[in-house]
C-alpha cells in the first residue's frame, strides 16, 4: 500500500470512542478499603475532630504556652505509650507500665536525692530499673510463655507493692532535699530553642522507634511475631529471644519516661503512675484503632495518645471530676473496640462487592460468518499434529526462531524450547518466576516476554533473563496504585525497536483474569518500551482486556486485540495520541494474540466463543453484579473457552477463512498461533500440548524473524 | 443489615451421603438406541423401549433382540403396560394409543378422544385405569424450557378409564414427568421444575413427600420390596436458580435468545458453541473436570418407602450419560435410559446398588 492508500485506509475505519477514565463510587469505596493508610486515617480524624471542637470552644487553648505547658506535662506518658505499642506489637501487653513508671522514679529519685549519685549515673539505673522489670514481664511471657495479661498483671501488683514499701520509708525525706543539680533541672523544667526538653526526648524517641520497625530487623521480627506468631517461628526468627527484648526495650523507655517525670515533679506519691497503663491504652488503641499486634505506627498512636491526653485536658479545665474523665476514657476504648471489631469482620465482605465493579457493554452483533462458522466447519484443526503432549503446561503465546525451534511460556513460569525439526525434544530454556505469556524476537533475535505479575522481560540466551521494565507512571485519575504493570499479556515490536506491550487488566491477577469480562471495563492499557532510554509510557488507557498485538506488515500500524469487546483496534504508530480505529468488530470469540501471516494477511486467536446469553448479561451490569454476590464463582457465567479457533483476516480487516476443532478435540481455547515455513502452530494457555498443522497454500519459505527483521543479503 | 434483608438461595440437596457422586452410569454396559424416551416392563418379562416413533420391544440383553412393537406418526412420550398385556404410548401432541402386546389397537380404548395434549408419563392404576401426566402444551424441548422460566404450572394429572370417563386429578402442575400409584394406592407425581414428588389425594392439597431435589425428577417406577427408582435428567444448578430469582434477565433472555443458547438444564453434555459455560467447568489440559458444574448430568436415585435416598448411579461433568428419563428394575438389573447419549443403560444388578 502506498501511504496515501494507506491513509484513506486508515480514516474509513471508525474510530473507538475514547474511554474515560473510571468514574464509580463502587471503585473507590474497593480502592479506598484496599489502602492501607485507611486505616491511619482514625485517629486523624477523631484528632481534627476533638481540636475543632476545642477551637470552637476554648479560647487560647492553642496559645504557645499552653501548647508548650502540654508537651512538658505529656512527654512521659507518651513515651510509655511508645513502650507500650511496642509490647502490643509482638502480641502482648503490659499492664505493669504504671507501676513501673512509678518505682523507677522512686529510683531516680531516691539515687538523686538520698544517694547524691551525680545525674549521669542516676540516669543509667533509673533505665535499668525499667528494663530489670520489663525483662521480669518478657521472661514470664516470652521464655516461661504465661500469658501477657495475668503475668504483667501480676508484676503491675508485685512492683506497686515494692513502690509503696520504699517510697513510705523516703518520700518525706526526698520532698525535703535541696539538692540542686543544673543538669537535673534542666532536663525538667527548661526548653531548648522554646521546645521542652522532654518533649525532645520523645521526638527522638519516637524517630528512633519509627525508624526501628521501618528499617532494622529487630523490628521486622516484633511485627512479624505480633503479625503470625507460628509463621514468624517457622520463619526461623527466635521468638524467646525477640520478646524478651522487646518487653526489655519497652521497660527501659519506662525508665526513661520516669527519669524525666522525676526530674520535673522532684517527688513522687502513693499515687504516681497509678491508671497510667489504662490511659495510654486507650491512646494506643484510639491510635491503632483497635487492638492490633503485628503494627507499628508510631505516630498514629502518638496521635491517639494525644488526642486522649488534651481531651482529658480539656475536661479537667473545664471542672469535671477524674471519675467521670475516666469513665469517658472507658467509653472511647470500648467504643473504639466495637468499632474495629465490625470493621475488621466486615472490611473484606465489603472489599470483595465492591471489587467487582460491572459497567454496562453493549456488544457489537455478531459478523456473518456464513460457512466459516464453527457448526459448518469441517474441523480443520481436526488432524492437527501435536506436540509437546504433556511437556508444556500451558502455552499462552508460541514462537518460532529462524532455525524452527519452538518456544512457549508454562504457568510454573518457564519458557520451554521445543528443538527443530520435529520438536520432540523439549527443554527448559529459561526459569522467569512469573507467568511468561506473550513472546516476540527482537533485531538481535533476542527473545523478548510478556511476564504476568513481573512486567516486560528480554532473554539473551539459555538462562539468560533481564528484566526490562516493570513499571509505568501513574495514572492521576487513580487512587489505586497503578504504577507497576499487573498483567503483562502480548508483546510486539516496531521496526525503530519500541516494544509495544498490553497489560491486560490493571485490576486482576493471571488467577482471576476471568473476572474482569464480569466487569466489562475498560482495566488495561497499551505500554510501549524504549529501549533506547529505557522508558515505559503508557500510550493508550482504559482498555477492555488488550490481549495480542501485532505490528503490521508495512511496520506502520498496530493491532490491538480487545478481548471481552470482541474487537480488533489498529493504531498508526506515527500517531500513537489519535486513539485506535476499529480494524475488525464483531468477532464470534474472544481475540486473544494476533500474528502476521505469509500472504500479508493476519492470523487472530479466539481463546473462547461468545454466545447470546453472555452478550445479553453485558448489557446488565445489575445481573452481574448480583450474580457475583449469590451465586459460588464456581457457577458465574462465563464465555465458552472450552470452544475456539483461529481466524484468519486479509491485510484489511476482512475475515477470510476460519479454523476450529472438532466439538470435544485437543485444540480448544487457542490463544496464540505462529506461521513457519508453510505450518501453523497453536498454543493455548490452559491447554497442555501444541497443535500443528499443514497450511497448503501458504508461501512456504516464509518465517517471523524474516518478516520482521529481513536478512540483508 | 446484619443479613437479615438477604434473600434466601434456592434450596438444593447435596449430592452427599447415598447420594456422593459416583461414575456408575459411566462404567454401565449400553445398547445404542434411537432416540430413547421411556421403558416399561411387559407382563412376559420383556422390555418396551421408545425410540422416536416407535416403540421396541427387547427380549435379552442383546441388540438383535430388538423388535419392533408398533410406528406411530408421533413421538413416543410415554410407555406403560397393564398386567393383562394392554400397552399405553403417549405421543408427542398426539395424545394417548393402546394398543395390545402386537400392536394392534387394544380394544375397548380405541378411537378415544382423550384431551390429552402432551403425556410425558403414564402408569396403570392397581383398579385398571390410566394415570397420564399432562405438561399440557409443552410439546417439545424449548417450550419445556419456557416452562421452567415461568410462575405457573400448565401441567395437569388425568385418571382415564375404558369406559372413556376422564378426570382431572391435580392441574397446575409444573412439569409433571413422572406418575407412581403406591401400594397405599396414593398417586405420585414428580413435578420436575418444582423439583419435588408430591403425593395427590382427591380431598386435600397435594403433599410434598420430597423436595428440594438436588436434580430434576422425571419417571418414577417401584422397587421391588418396596422404595421407588427415581431418575433424575439434569442437575439443579445455582446459576439456574439465579437467572430464575432475575426476572428482567429472564425475560429479556426469552423474548430475545434461541432457547438453544439458553442458561438452562439439558439433556446431552455437549452443547451448541454459542451456549455459556460456567466459569468452573472451563477445560484445563482438555478436560472438563468430573466436579465441574454442568448443565446436564445423569442422576438414578434408589429411595425408600419414606423417598429417604439409599444409592445412586452418577455419571458426572466429565461424562455423556446424561439426561436420564427413565430407570426401573429389570429382571434385577438397574436399567436406565440416556437421553444424552442415546443409549440404553444396564448399570448394575440391584443387589449390588443396596
Amino acid at each position: 500500500m502506498s501511504s496515501g492508500e494507506d491513509s484513506k485506509f486508515l480514516s474509513s475505519l471508525h474510530k473507538v470512542p475514547k474511554q474515560r477514565s473510571v468514574f464509580s463510587y463502587r471503585r473507590i469505596t474497593s480502592d479506598l478499603l484496599n489502602r492501607n493508610w485507611i486505616e491511619g486515617a482514625i485517629p486523624f480524624i477523631t484528632f481534627f475532630l476533638l481540636t475543632t471542637v476545642i477551637l470552637m470552644t476554648t479560647d487560647g487553648y492553642f496559645a504557645p504556652s499552653n501548647l508548650t505547658t502540654l508537651a512538658q506535662y505529656s512527654s512521659d506518658a507518651a513515651i510509655v505509650t511508645i513502650a507500650m505499642l511496642l509490647v502490643v506489637a509482638i502480641g502482648g501487653i503490659d499492664l505493669s507500665v504504671g507501676s513501673s513508671f512509678a518505682l523507677s522514679a522512686f529510683v531516680a529519685l531516691y539515687l538523686f536525692h538520698i544517694a547524691g549519685l551525680p545525674v549521669y549515673l542516676v540516669f543509667p539505673l533509673t533505665l535499668a530499673c525499667g528494663a530489670l522489670v520489663g525483662l521480669v514481664n518478657g521472661f514470664l511471657t516470652g521464655v516461661l510463655g504465661c500469658g501477657a495479661l495475668l503475668a504483667t498483671l501480676g508484676t503491675m501488683i508485685t512492683v506497686r507493692g515494692i513502690f509503696v514499701i520504699a517510697s513510705q520509708e523516703y518520700l518525706v525525706e526526698i520532698s525535703s532535699s535541696a539538692r540542686f543539680d543544673e543538669t537535673w533541672e534542666y532536663i525538667g523544667y527548661e526548653s531548648f530553642m522554646g521546645v521542652p526538653v522532654s518533649f525532645l526526648v520523645l521526638a527522638v524517641v519516637a524517630v528512633a522507634i519509627f525508624l526501628m520497625f521501618k528499617y532494622t530487623r529487630f523490628g521486622w521480627h516484633i511485627l512479624a511475631v505480633g503479625g503470625n506468631r507460628k509463621a514468624a517461628r517457622h520463619a526461623g526468627i527466635p521468638l524467646k529471644r525477640v520478646i524478651l527484648l522487646s518487653y526489655v526495650l519497652g521497660g527501659t523507655l519506662v525508665g526513661l519516661a520516669a527519669f524525666l517525670f522525676a526530674a520535673r515533679q522532684n517527688s513522687a506519691g502513693s499515687d504516681t503512675g497509678v491508671g497510667l497503663e489504662f490511659f495510654v491504652l486507650t491512646g494506643l488503641i484510639l491510635g491503632l484503632g483497635g487492638f492490633t499486634p503485628g503494627r507499628g505506627s508510631v505516630f498514629s498512636t502518638l496521635l491517639g495518645f494525644a488526642t486522649i491526653f488534651i481531651l482529658g485536658n480539656v475536661l479537667i479545665n473545664a471542672g469535671f471530676r477524674g471519675d467521670f474523665i475516666n469513665g469517658v476514657m472507658g467509653l472511647i476504648l470500648i467504643t473504639v473496640l466495637a468499632i474495629d471489631m465490625k470493621y475488621r469482620k466486615e472490611r473484606h465482605r465489603i472489599l470483595a462487592r465492591a471489587y467487582l465493579d460491572p459497567k454496562p457493554m453493549k456488544m457489537d452483533p455478531v459478523l456473518e460468518m456464513g460457512k466459516m462458522a464453527p457448526e459448518f466447519g469441517s474441523a480443520k484443526l481436526g488432524g492437527a499434529t501435536l506436540l509437546g503432549v504433556g511437556e508444556v503446561d500451558g502455552p499462552e503465546d508460541v514462537i518460532l526462531d529462524r532455525a524452527g525451534n519452538l518456544y512457549c511460556g508454562t504457568r510454573d513460569g518457564r519458557i520451554m524450547k521445543l528443538f527443530a525439526p520435529d520438536h520432540t525434544r523439549v527443554e527448559t530454556y529459561v526459569k522467569t518466576g512469573g507467568r511468561p505469556l506473550g513472546l516476540a524476537f527482537d533485531a538481535e533475535e533476542r527473545l523478548v516476554v510478556c511476564v504476568a505479575g513481573m512486567g516486560l522481560y528480554r532473554i539473551a540466551g539459555p538462562g539468560q533473563i533481564e528484566r526490562l521494565t516493570s513499571q509505568t507512571k501513574r495514572s492521576w485519575t487513580s487512587i489505586e496504585d497503578d504504577r507497576q504493570i499487573r498483567m503483562a499479556d502480548d508483546l510486539d515490536i516496531a521496526p525503530d525497536g519500541r516494544i509495544y506491550f498490553t497489560d491486560a487488566t490493571k485490576r486482576y491477577e493471571m488467577e482471576t483474569w476471568g473476572l474482569d469480562l464480569l466487569e466489562g471495563r475498560g482495566n488495561g492499557r497499551l505500554l510501549c518500551y524504549n529501549p533506547a532510554d529505557g522508558t515505559t509510557k503508557t500510550i493508550c488507557d482504559n482498555m477492555v482486556f488488550p490481549n495480542g498485538v501485532c505490528v503490521t506488515h508495512d511496520g506502520k500500524h498496530l493491532l490491538v486485540a480487545s478481548t471481552w469487546t470482541c474487537a480488533i483496534l489498529i493504531f498508526d504508530l506515527a500517531r500513537m495520541q489519535d486513539g485506535p480505529r476499529y480494524f475488525l468488530r464483531g468477532l464470534p470469540g474472544y481475540p486473544d494474540n494476533i500474528n502476521r501471516a505469509s500472504d500479508g494477511g493476519y492470523w487472530i486467536a479466539l481463546a473462547g466463543m461468545r454466545s447470546p446469553v453472555i452478550d445479553l448479561a453485558m448489557e446488565d451490569p445489575g445481573f452481574r453484579m448480583r450474580m457475583a454476590k449469590r451465586v459460588p464463582p464456581t457457577n458465574w457465567l462465563f464465555g465458552n473457552l472450552n470452544i475456539g479457533g483461529v481466524l484468519k483476516s486479509d491485510r484489511n480487516g476482512t475475515i477470510v477463512d476460519a479454523y476450529w476443532d472438532k466439538p470435544d478435540g485437543p485444540l480448544y481455547m487457542i490463544t496464540s498461533m505462529r506461521e513457519h515455513h508453510g505450518s501453523l502452530f497453536l498454543g493455548g494457555v490452559t491447554n497442555n500440548k501444541i497443535g500443528r498443522i499443514d497450511l497448503d497454500e501458504a508461501d512456504k519459505s516464509w518465517n517471523g524473524p524474516d518478516s520482521y527483521w529481513p536478512r540483508e543479503t | 443489615m446484619f443479613g437479615l434483608n438477604r434473600k434466601q438461595p434456592a434450596r438444593i440437596s447435596l449430592l452427599d451421603g447415598p447420594l456422593c457422586p459416583n461414575d456408575m452410569l459411566e462404567q454401565a454396559v449400553a445398547l445404542p438406541i434411537d432416540a430413547p424416551d421411556d421403558i416399561c416392563v411387559a407382563p412376559d418379562g420383556s422390555l418396551l423401549v421408545s425410540s422416536g416413533k416407535r416403540v421396541l420391544r427387547l427380549r435379552d440383553w442383546q441388540s438383535d433382540s430388538l423388535t419392533v412393537i408398533s410406528e406411530f406418526n408421533h413421538e413416543v412420550t410415554a410407555l406403560a403396560c397393564r398386567a393383562d398385556g394392554v400397552i399405553a404410548v403417549g405421543l408427542n401432541g398426539g395424545g394417548i394409543r393402546l394398543i395390545t402386546q402386537e400392536g394392534d389397537a387394544a380394544p375397548g380404548w380405541e378411537g378415544q378422544e382423550n384431551g390429552v395434549q402432551e403425556a410425558t408419563a403414564c402408569t396403570f392404576a392397581s383398579d385398571g385405569t390410566l394415570l397420564v401426566a399432562d405438561a399440557g402444551g409443552i410439546d417439545d424441548q424449548a417450550s419445556r424450557l419456557h416452562d421452567l422460566y415461568s410462575e405457573t404450572g400448565n401441567g395437569q394429572l388425568i385418571r382415564m378409564t375404558e369406559t372413556g370417563d376422564r378426570s382431572v386429578i391435580a392441574s397446575g402442575l409444573r412439569l409433571p414427568y413422572g406418575v407412581i400409584e403406591t401400594a397405599a394406592k396414593e398417586v405420585l407425581v414428580c413435578e420436575s421444575w418444582s423439583a419435588r414428588i408430591s403425593q395427590l389425594s382427591s380431598d386435600a392439597p397435594p403433599k410434598a413427600v420430597l423436595q428440594d431435589a438436588p436434580g430434576y425428577p422425571a419417571r418414577i417406577h417401584a422397587l421391588s420390596g418396596g422404595g421407588y427408582i427415581l431418575s433424575l435428567f439434569a442437575r439443579r444448578d445455582p446459576l439456574i436458580e439465579f437467572v430464575l430469582s432475575e426476572p428482567a434477565f429472564m425475560n429479556r433472555m426469552k423474548a430475545e435468545i434461541d432457547p438453544a443458547h439458553w442458561i438452562a438444564p439439558r439433556f446431552a453434555a455437549r452443547a451448541d458453541y454459542r451456549v455459556p459455560i460456567q466459569m468452573g467447568a472451563a477445560r484445563l489440559f482438555g478436560d472438563i473436570k468430573p466436579w465441574a458444574p454442568s448443565f446436564s448430568y445423569g442422576l438414578v436415585v434408589i429411595l425408600d418407602k419414606n423417598f429417604l435416598p439409599l444409592a445412586s448411579a452418577q455419571s458426572r461433568a466429565n461424562g455423556t450419560r446424561h439426561g436420564i428419563t427413565a430407570a426401573l428394575e429389570w429382571r434385577g438389573e438397574l436399567i436406565a435410559i440416556s437421553k444424552g447419549s442415546n443409549e440404553l443403560l444396564k448399570v448394575t444388578a440391584m443387589d449390588q446398588l443396596i
